[in-house]
């Protein structure tokens, strides 16, 4: 995967299959302390000691636990590799908490990518969990949380064309805002 | 624009759906595990909802799911239709997504090259 909103996605994807009904991304670029972070908060069903380590190992991973693929030795084996971070914490039935830091000037670090689509996606899916998105970048910074969002919509879902178009817009409005 | 502008649209869409009974016609499922993320789901995905867009097709909703177990043919697609079986797309690329939309979902014929699976969930 080419892009760090790719990551995301999929550990997101993880939160998911774990029944989270609350999800917190946070992403941080900060340019000052040469860093960025990812850190993917659930309260899905959490993991024991033994699962943790399986989801790590590229090896057990696809094969025994089948609920979680590779994508969390991906995102641990790029983080070490750019001068960066890893660390997974979980609890059985409470929660999981995934966290990757990166050299932001590291060579091998890949671009954030497109995390408005990233967004967007996951979006669409929320009916039945509340995600919320913290991305900082530097001293700007971009916040959504679809808890408000279903305050305000009622019982439109969130996948409703006219609620998607919404959405293209003000994603593509606030990143606007972010840049430069 | 703003979140309170969704109030909006709120307003819109609850009389639309009043009028056909809050139903979809066609749900668009992609496959949105890490296999398919790395095949470029995301891409696909976002290519089917420009298209629905721009073809203002108010009865079609795009969802995503997680891994189905095709691996090697992702980015997966499920076309579930009212009425009909369920048709399964492998090896979907932006291309081939916009194709589905004219040619499956707005005249009825679906895209055979890539269809894996016909009845599958």
């Amino acid at each position: 995967m080419d892009e760090l909103s790719l990551h995301i996605l999929d550990i997101v994807q993880n939160s998911i299959s774990a029944k989270a009904t609350l999800i917190e991304v946070k992403l941080i670029d900060d340019s000052k302390n040469d860093k960025i972070e990812i850190e993917i908060f659930d309260n899905g069903v959490g993991m024991d000691e033994e699962e943790i380590k399986k989801v790590q190992d590229p090896f057990y991973t696809t094969k025994n636990f089948k609920k979680v693929g590779l994508g969390i030795p991906l995102l641990k084996q790029m983080a070490l590799s750019c001068n960066g971070e890893f660390k997974i914490e979980s609890k059985k039935g409470e929660f999981t908490r995934v966290y990757a830091s990166f050299k932001k000037s590291h060579p091998d670090v890949p671009p954030i990518g497109n995390l408005k689509d990233t967004i967007l996606t996951i979006i669409l899916s929320s009916n039945n969990f509340d995600i919320k998105f913290h991305y900082r970048k530097d001293n700007k910074f971009f916040e959504l949380d679809t808890k408000e969002i279903k305050n305000i919509l009622g019982d439109i879902p969130l996948n409703h064309p006219e609620v998607i178009k919404f959405f293209k817009n003000y994603l593509e409005e606030n990143f606007l805002n972010l840049e430069v | 624009m703003k979140l309170e502008d969704l109030r909006k649209i709120r307003e819109k869409v609850q009389k639309e759906i009043e009028l056909r009974e809050g139903k979809a016609r066609v749900k668009i499922v992609v496959g949105m595990g890490t296999s398919g993320i790395a095949a470029g789901a995301r891409e696909v995905l976002k290519t089917f909802l420009d298209e629905i867009e721009k073809r203002n097709l108010k009865d079609v909703i795009v969802t995503q799911t997680g891994e189905k177990g095709f691996a090697s043919k992702e980015p997966i697609v499920v076309i579930e239709e009212e009425g009909k079986p369920n048709i399964v797309y492998g090896n979907v690329t932006p291309d081939i997504a916009r194709r589905i939309v004219v040619e499956h979902i707005v005249n009825g014929n679906p895209v055979s090259d890539y269809v894996i699976e016909v009845g599958g969930k």
